[in-house]
C-alpha cells in the first residue's frame, strides 16, 4: 500500500518472493540486467532486503525497541524489530507480547508447571506471566533485529 | 455452483479492529472511528454498539456520552486500514481458486470445490489464521449463492447462536435449522433489498427471507421487476450473480466501476489506460452522488478459469493525502497504483476500481480555505467534463490527460493513530524494560 504523496512501492508478488534458505538459492547469484521490467517474475530484480527479512510479507510487521532487557538475546535499545505473526510462538522464541496494554519484547518460556512466562535476556529484569485473554498475550515472533552499527 | 458455494468474508468492525492491532489498550473498550474531519462515526466496537452509539452519529453530539462512558473516538487512519486490507485480501486470495473483492473489508471466495461437511472446519481454521496472522477478527458466511452467503455472514454477526463461532455455513445446517434461520431473517437485511423496497414488501406480508424465497414469481415481477425475482431465486439457491457486475447496485457500499476485457491484457500501458477510464467514470459518479472518498481500490485479475495460465490478483487500496472528488487526482492515483501493482507475464482478464471512506462532500467545505478560487475552477471544469461525457459517444469522451490536483487544507484529524505500517517514523514501540 502506498499513499498519494509517496512514490509507489515496487510490485509485490502474492507469495513469498524468496526462498527460506537464501544462501542456497540460485536467484541470489543472478546479475540484474538493466532496468527493464522483469519477465513475469521477480528473479532478476536487484536484491531487496525486505524480501530477505520478511519471509511472509503479509504477516510481517515492524516495531522499534526501547531498553536493554533483551541485550542477552542480541536485541538492543533502538533496534528495529522484524515480527512475523504467521506461526504460533514456540518455547524459546523472542516475542513481542502485550503486558498491561503495552508491547514488550521478551523470550517465551515455560515455568516448572508448564505455564508460559516472558523472560528477559538480562538478569536485571523481571519475569512476566503471559495472559490468556483473547487479543492479549503473545503478539508476534521476532524473526530479526536490525541494529545500527 | 456445487459444494458449499461462496464464502463471504469480512472484517468485524474493520476500522476499529485495525486500530486495536497496534493499540492493545483499546481491546475490550468502547471505541469508535470517525470519518474525515472527525465528523461522524464510521466504525464502532461491540462495546460502543452496546452503549447505544448509532452508526453515522455526529461526534460532537456524542461528546457527553463519550466522556461519561469512556468511549475513545479516533480520527480515521485510512493509510493503516488500506495496508491491513491489502494484507487481508492477499491472505484470503491464497486460500481459494477465486476471489472477488467487494469492498475494503469484504470479499467473496469461491468455495464451490469445498464439500459442505468440510466447510465449517475450514471457516474456523481460516478465521483463526487471519486472527493470528493479522490480528483481525473476521466473519464468515457460506451459502450456495452470493445472496445466501451474505445472509449467512449477517447471521454469523447478529444471531447469538452463531456469533461466538464467527461463521455460518448454510449447506452444513440441518434442514430444519436452516429453515428456522430463513424464517427468522428480516427481509430488510437481505442483500439488494433497499430501504425503499423493504416497506413495500412488508405491505404484501413478505417479512422474512423465507417469505421472499417462496413468493410467487409473477407477483414479484409485477411489483419489483426482475431484480426482485433474482433476489428470490438467489434465496432459493439459484446462482444468478456469478458475474460481479450483476450484483445489486443498491446494496453497494461504494461506487464500483469494472469490466472484463474481451482479450486478456498483457501490457502495463493498456491496463493503466483502462484503469484510468474506470477511475474517471467512478469520479464522475462520486460527484454526482455528492461524496468525497478517502481512497481508491484498484484491482485486476487474470482468468481463474484457465488454471494453466499464469495467475495474478492485483489488489491495491490507496489513500489520498486528503479525501477528494477530484477526477485528476483520482485518475492519477489509480493509474499509479495500477502500474505499481502490475506484474508482467500475466494476462489480466478483468479490472476495476472502487472507493472507500465515502463521506458527504459538504464535510470537506469546512476544511477549505484560501484556495477556493482555484478549487472552484477545478470543480467547474470537472462539471463541464461530466456534462460533455454524459452525452458524448464512448469514443468521443473527454479524457484526463494530466493531473491538476487541487490543494486542500489539512482536514482535522485530532486523534489519528500513527501510521504504524506505512511510515518508518510512526512505528510502534516494544519495550525491553
Amino acid at each position: 500500500m502506498n499513499t498519494f504523496d509517496e512514490p509507489p512501492l515496487p510490485p509485490q508478488k502474492s507469495g513469498p518472493a524468496f526462498s527460506s534458505r537464501p544462501s542456497e538459492s540460485k536467484e541470489n547469484l543472478r546479475v540484474p540486467v538493466g532496468f527493464s521490467a522483469p519477465q513475469g517474475d521477480t528473479a532478476e530484480r536487484r536484491l531487496n532486503l525486505e524480501s530477505y527479512l520478511a519471509t511472509h510479507p503479509d504477516s510481517t510487521f515492524y516495531m522499534k525497541t526501547e531498553g536493554d532487557a533483551m541485550s542477552g538475546a542480541g536485541v538492543f535499545d533502538g533496534d528495529l524489530l522484524v515480527i512475523d505473526r504467521r506461526d504460533p510462538p514456540k518455547a524459546g522464541d523472542v516475542v513481542v507480547a502485550v503486558a498491561d496494554g503495552e508491547f514488550v519484547v521478551r523470550r517465551l518460556e515455560y515455568d516448572g508447571r508448564g505455564n508460559p512466562v516472558l523472560r528477559a535476556a538480562n538478569p536485571a529484569f523481571r519475569e512476566i506471566p503471559v495472559g490468556n485473554t483473547e487479543g492479549l498475550g503473545v503478539w508476534g515472533v521476532v524473526k530479526w533485529t536490525v541494529h545500527k552499527v | 455452483m456445487t459444494g458449499a458455494g461462496y464464502a463471504l468474508v469480512d472484517g468485524n468492525n474493520f476500522f476499529v479492529s485495525c486500530e486495536r492491532i497496534f493499540a492493545p489498550k483499546l481491546i475490550g473498550r468502547p471505541v469508535v472511528v470517525l470519518s474525515n474531519n472527525d465528523g461522524c462515526v464510521v466504525s464502532r466496537s461491540y462495546e460502543a454498539k452496546a452503549l447505544g452509539v448509532p452508526m453515522a452519529a455526529p461526534w460532537f453530539k456524542l461528546r457527553d456520552l463519550a466522556k461519561r462512558q469512556g468511549i475513545t473516538g479516533l480520527s480515521a487512519n485510512f493509510e493503516l486500514y488500506s495496508d491491513m486490507s491489502e494484507r487481508l485480501m492477499r491472505l484470503l486470495r491464497e486460500t481459494a481458486p477465486g476471489q472477488e473483492v467487494y469492498s475494503i473489508d469484504e470479499c467473496f471466495l469461491d468455495w464451490s470445490a469445498v464439500a459442505p461437511a468440510d466447510a465449517p472446519a475450514m471457516a474456523a481454521e481460516l478465521r483463526a489464521r487471519v486472527l493470528r496472522s493479522l490480528g483481525l477478527p473476521c466473519g464468515f458466511g457460506v451459502g450456495e449463492t452470493k445472496t445466501l452467503a451474505k445472509l449467512a455472514n449477517a447471521t454469523a454477526k447478529k444471531n447469538p447462536a452463531y456469533m461466538k463461532a464467527g461463521y455460518c455455513v448454510l449447506a452444513a445446517l440441518a434442514p430444519d435449522e436452516r429453515e428456522a434461520l430463513m424464517r427468522k431473517f428480516p427481509v430488510e437485511d437481505i442483500w439488494g433489498v433497499g430501504r425503499k423496497t423493504a416497506p413495500v414488501l412488508h405491505g404484501y406480508g413478505i417479512r422474512t427471507a423465507a417469505a421472499l424465497r417462496d413468493a410467487d414469481r409473477n407477483f414479484l415481477r409485477s411489483r419489483g421487476g426482475v431484480t426482485m425475482v433474482r433476489i428470490a431465486d438467489e434465496l432459493a439457491g439459484t446462482d444468478c450473480l456469478r458475474v460481479e457486475a450483476d450484483a445489486p447496485a443498491e446494496s453497494r457500499q461504494s461506487i464500483l466501476c469494472s469490466r472484463s476485457f474481451g482479450e486478456a491484457v498483457y501490457d502495463e500501458d493498456t491496463l493503466a489506460a483502462a484503469v484510468a477510464g474506470f477511475a474517471a467514470k467512478a469520479a464522475a459518479s462520486l460527484r454526482e452522488e455528492g461524496s468525497i472518498a478517502a481512497g481508491i481500490i484498484v484491482f485486476a485479475r487474470t482468468d481463474e478459469h484457465r488454471p494453466e495460465a499464469a495467475q495474478h490478483a492485483l489488489y491495491r487500496p490507496v489513500t489520498f493525502s486528503e479525501p477528494t472528488d477530484d477526477t485528476f487526482r483520482i485518475v492519477a492515483t489509480a493509474t499509479r497504483a495500477a502500474r505499481a501493482g502490475f506484474v508482467s507475464g500475466n494476462g489480466y482478464k478483468k479490472a476495476g476500481v472502487t472507493f472507500f471512506g465515502l463521506t458527504p462532500a459538504a464535510g470537506r467545505q469546512m476544511s477549505l480555505f484560501g484556495d477556493s478560487a482555484k478549487s472552484d475552477r477545478s470543480a467547474g471544469l470537472m462539471e463541464a467534463m461530466d456534462a460533455i461525457n454524459r452525452v458524448a459517444s464512448p469514443g468521443a469522451r473527454l479524457r484526463v490527460a494530466s493531473e491538476m490536483g487541487r490543494e486542500q487544507a489539512a482536514a482535522r484529524a485530532d486523534t489519528r493513530s500513527p501510521r504504524y505500517t506505512t511510515r518508518w517514523d510512526h512505528l510502534a514501540v516494544a519495550k525491553a524494560r
